[in-house]
């Protein structure tokens, strides 16, 4: 770099972190743009406004670009999420667009038999490789639609989401797609509609500035949400008497700002939770207004089993796990009652006066208690049940959605809010939280959609989960599968099963198409690879946890012939639909006409206007006024589709994001940070909402107007233990989850050639006490087994977490070690989410 | 007690090159530190190659580090956060210029 140049963008680097931590980081052109050589020294840049490609705490960034290239990155300090920080994986945002081999031209498989390994894959043309994708498609499609499937994710972004489902759900009349977020979100999900008839959180992040106590139950957030984490410590240094309890199986780097470190037996958090309620209600610890105002209280189901065997979800208890009827409060006091102090220590190994302490903390309500989760939670045999413990003790204290006084599910991939959830992207959703099976949501989607009455019908059962997809794959029963935007052969549990090892005729006999921008291990077991456009190569939205919608800008054209994904989307239904009618129109030009020119094969404007079109028919599901028809739907089957207003599209650009529901007053548009708490909507409080729906003055200044009877529910869930416990046999728990360094399956941050020297290879995580009985130290190799599978890895000591003696721990962003050979593939029962956490594994060493 | 970090796996200046046609990745980053260890994490930072501290600011330590690429700079940050009393590493702003425009 010249001495000049380099000069600048120091000073620049320093002016915009000096800013930033003194807080006052304005913004970022007018830092980089003073002096009066300035402009020659910035030189010919164009900046535009982003969010960050990984996990989901929707971080903003500016990103700046030079010459068809990004050359930098900063933090956004006009995002309300992230106020101008990022944590370390943002250096690889744009080195991610930049990896050697990236693909760039489609590539297609001549013999299946190569599935399985690098080899086998031929360059062809766009033209070839889609005419062979929509030929598959279209005639398993004619021959039988049961039979063909696709794999989205919580990282496709939401105006792509909403065409995806469009063309499954309307275009195939199929029900067979689901998201990879059916791995991290879906017990989260299941829990929310369960509890408050609507799948969002209450709170956001600024909770986490305002609370004096954090409870953290199976969240490692330190390394999965660090800029949030970031606000947890920030916020704990800030005022000395914040405290912070670690509800854990065991100790991570998040432990580390923890008062107290509490390490429950995996699988026992339900009986702990269930403590603190007990404990609540026997020592008249409860907020009785919050209760009598806002609660009612129900049992469901019990005894589930688990969801291990092929059959469970057609078995009698499997079709009865939804079961719920409602009791009152001394009927749920009499079911919690067992759960003694005593009786949860016993199961959980906490000693009882720690789960009384902990409950102490709920019963002072001259503090407020924030819970936030993550995947211990949600990837458990119990996720959907130990989503609703929690919000037991929150409802039974009076503390939710108040701010600061909140329980919070921290979500994993930038737009699994975004585009899985809200969107719906799930085989049982239609957009907007509405679902295939209620004739209501049908009538209304049918209404937006133009498509005539009835016609959604045809798809009012729920199709196929993700674990039953690909078990389904792996038995030969799906014909075609389409997977974009995700890695499955590297993160499904269970690939001992799933990639074939037992039985390869199902993943070889398989059509399987994978839109990628690397040579993923998914690719190898793909028959044509569809080279995708990244990130900011074409302009999209992601939606991230706190319910904020926020654009990301089309920076810079994709390498070679890689393609945008809704181009891909739109030749392939163009090519399917053929000669097809909706309506008596052309299936087609009646769903996708609008901002795609079939003849042309293009789109019908700039990505923004794209986006743009696609973003006020989707709005228009949360704004039925929009659409007479729907309008009239919504009046009469009451489904108050407008609570969860979206804004339009512009809107978004202006703001740098904005959280759903946002609201039109004065000709502004508002969005809400506290949802169903009263207060004045500039403030970021619900009150358009309360005021339509619901009712002031109630306890707490809440009102649960999404709820039945605008009362949550709190729903008695015993503890029913884990899948599998360490036996003779498999004598240890595994349990697997992410680390800082690399998101998800490393596909876009293991790019960097030098990472394979610098950086870690993913480490079996061993108590040192174990690895004496096992006669193992640092470095050494051993073979671990469970009664799924093996795989082979390296032990350490020194790892980031220390799991306690009978549990191991290993991140899943390798494909080299491929944990995932060795993960259940158990599932909760209601939410079909499978259990990465509980594992039963033996550990050998390899000698030599 | 604050340890120094181990050396890196790649030289951070390129043998031989002159300042005008060195690769160079500049970023700058915002430290956060347990407030008792700052004066610990701030020598601690400064002795890591290619990392310069330019300002404290109460428990936040600002600092820029220089390094031959992306991946270098990560292991920088990555080798921050395993300083003790370390609690947090933010990315503010990274220049990789040299590295995509070639």
């Amino acid at each position: 770099m010249e001495l000049t140049r380099r000069a600048f963008v120091k000073s620049t680097a320093v002016a915009l972190a000096s800013a930033a931590a003194a807080g006052t980081m304005a913004g970022y052109s007018s830092l980089a743009g003073t002096g009066a050589d300035s402009a020659a020294l910035a030189g010919d840049t164009v900046k535009t406004v982003g969010v960050c490609r990984f996990c989901g705490c929707g971080c903003g960034v500016i990103v700046e670009a030079k010459d068809g290239k990004v050359i930098s990155v900063t933090g956004d300090p006009e995002n309300g999420s992230s106020r101008g920080l990022n944590c370390v994986k943002g250096y690889y945002l744009a080195r991610a667009l930049y990896g050697e081999d990236r693909l760039t031209k489609p590539l297609i498989r001549d013999d299946a038999s190569t599935k399985g390994t690098p080899d086998g894959l031929r360059e062809a043309t766009w033209e070839e490789a889609l005419d062979l994708v929509a030929g598959k498609l279209r005639d398993t499609w004619k021959a039988d639609k049961s039979r063909l499937a696709f794999w989205g994710s919580g990282q496709q972004p939401i105006v792509e989401g909403y065409c995806t489902a469009k063309f499954w759900k309307a275009g195939l009349l199929s029900n067979n797609i689901d998201p990879n977020a059916r791995l991290c979100m879906a017990s989260a999900v299941v829990g929310f509609m369960n509890v408050f008839q609507t799948d969002e959180p209450a709170g956001c992040y600024a909770d986490i500035d305002e609370t004096d106590v954090f409870v953290t139950w199976g969240a490692n957030m330190a390394e999965a949400h660090p800029m949030l984490y970031s606000r947890l410590t920030a916020r704990k240094l800030a005022d000395g008497n914040v405290r912070h309890y670690d509800v854990t199986t065991m100790t991570t780097r998040t432990s580390a700002s923890a008062d107290k470190v509490i390490t429950f037996r995996p699988g026992s958090d339900i009986a702990i939770a269930n403590a603190i309620a007990n404990y609540l209600i026997v020592n008249d610890k409860y907020d009785h207004d919050f209760v009598a105002d806002h609660v009612q209280f129900k049992q469901g189901t019990e005894n589930l089993g688990n969801a291990t065997d092929d059959g469970y979800d057609k078995s009698d208890i499997g079709q009865a796990v939804d079961n719920v009827e409602p009791i009152d409060f001394d009927a749920f006091a009499a079911r919690l009652a067992p759960y003694t102090l005593e009786y949860a220590a016993e199961i959980s190994g906490v000693p009882a006066e720690d789960i009384q302490e902990l409950a102490e903390v709920f019963a002072d309500k001259g503090r407020k208690v924030l819970s936030l989760w993550t995947m211990g939670v949600n990837q458990h045999n119990r996720g959907t049940w130990m989503n609703h413990c929690i919000y037991n003790i929150h409802l039974l204290t009076g503390r939710y959605a108040r701010p600061g006084d909140g329980a919070f599910s921290l979500t994993g991939q930038p737009t699994a809010c975004g585009t899985a959830r809200e969107v719906g992207t799930f085989s049982h959703r239609l957009p907007a939280d509405l679902v295939v099976k209620n004739p209501d949501h049908r009538r209304y989607t049918e209404a937006i959609w133009d498509l005539p009455n009835g016609y959604l019908d045809a798809i009012e059962t729920p199709g196929f989960h993700t674990v039953k997809m690909f078990r389904e794959l792996s038995k030969g029963n799906i014909d075609f599968l389409w997977s974009a935007h995700n890695n499955w052969a590297v993160s499904m549990p269970n690939l001992t099963r799933f990639l074939g090892k037992g039985d390869l005729a199902g993943i070889n006999d398989a059509f399987i198409c994978v839109a990628e921008v690397y040579p993923t291990l998914s690719c190898q077991y793909a028959d044509v690879v569809l080279p995708a456009t990244m990130w900011v190569e074409r302009e999209g939205a992601f939606g991230n946890g706190e319910r904020r919608t926020a654009v990301f800008e089309k920076a810079v054209d994709a390498p070679g012939e890689a393609k945008w994904d809704l181009w891909m989307l739109m030749e392939i239904a163009k090519r399917v639909l053929a000669g097809e009618q909706i309506g008596g129109e052309d299936a087609f030009d009646h769903l996708f006409g609008a901002w795609y020119d079939a003849d042309a094969a293009a789109f019908k404007g700039t990505d923004r206007e794209v986006c743009a079109s696609i973003w006020e028919e989707y709005r228009t599901f949360s704004n039925p006024s929009l659409n007479p028809d729907a309008e009239a739907i919504n009046a009469e089957a009451k489904l108050k589709m407008e609570a969860k207003q979206l804004a339009p599209y512009e809107e978004y650009i202006h703001n740098h994001g904005l959280t759903w529901p946002v609201r039109e007053v004065d000709g502004k548009w508002l969005p809400t940070l506290w949802r169903f708490c009263d207060g004045k909507q500039e403030d970021g409080f619900d009150e358009h909402g309360v005021e339509t729906y619901g009712a002031h003055d109630k306890a707490g200044g809440v009102s649960f107007y999404k709820s039945a009877d605008q009362r949550p529910s709190v729903v008695f869930r015993p503890y029913e233990p884990p899948a599998e416990e360490p036996s003779e046999e498999y004598p240890f728990w595994f349990s697997t989850g992410r680390l800082l360094e690399h998101w998800h399956t490393g596909s876009m941050t293991r790019r960097v050639p030098e990472l394979a020297r610098a950086l870690p290879e993913a480490l079996l995580d061993v108590n040192p006490a174990d690895c004496e009985r096992l006669g193992v130290t640092d470095g050494d190799r051993v073979r671990l087994t469970s009664r799924f599978g093996t795989c082979d890895i390296t032990v350490s000591t020194a790892g980031r977490t220390r799991p306690p003696e009978g549990m191991v721990f290993a991140p899943f962003f390798a494909e080299e070690t491929l944990i995932n050979l060795v993960v259940q593939d158990t599932y909760c029962p209601l939410s079909k989410e499978p259990d990465f956490k509980k594992t039963c594994v033996s550990i050998e060493k390899i000698e030599g | 007690m604050v340890g120094r970090a181990a050396p890196l796996p790649f030289p951070l200046l390129q043998e031989g090159a002159s300042m005008e046609d060195e690769k160079l990745v500049i970023s700058s980053l915002i430290v956060e530190a347990h407030p008792e260890a700052v004066p610990a994490v701030t020598e601690a930072l400064a002795a890591l190659e290619g990392v310069e501290v330019h300002e404290v600011n109460g428990y936040k330590i600002v600092v820029t580090i220089e390094a031959p690429s992306t991946g270098a700079s990560h292991e920088v940050s990555s080798r921050m956060v395993a300083i003790p009393g370390v609690l947090n590493v933010n990315l503010v702003y990274v220049n990789f210029e040299d590295e995509t425009l070639g």
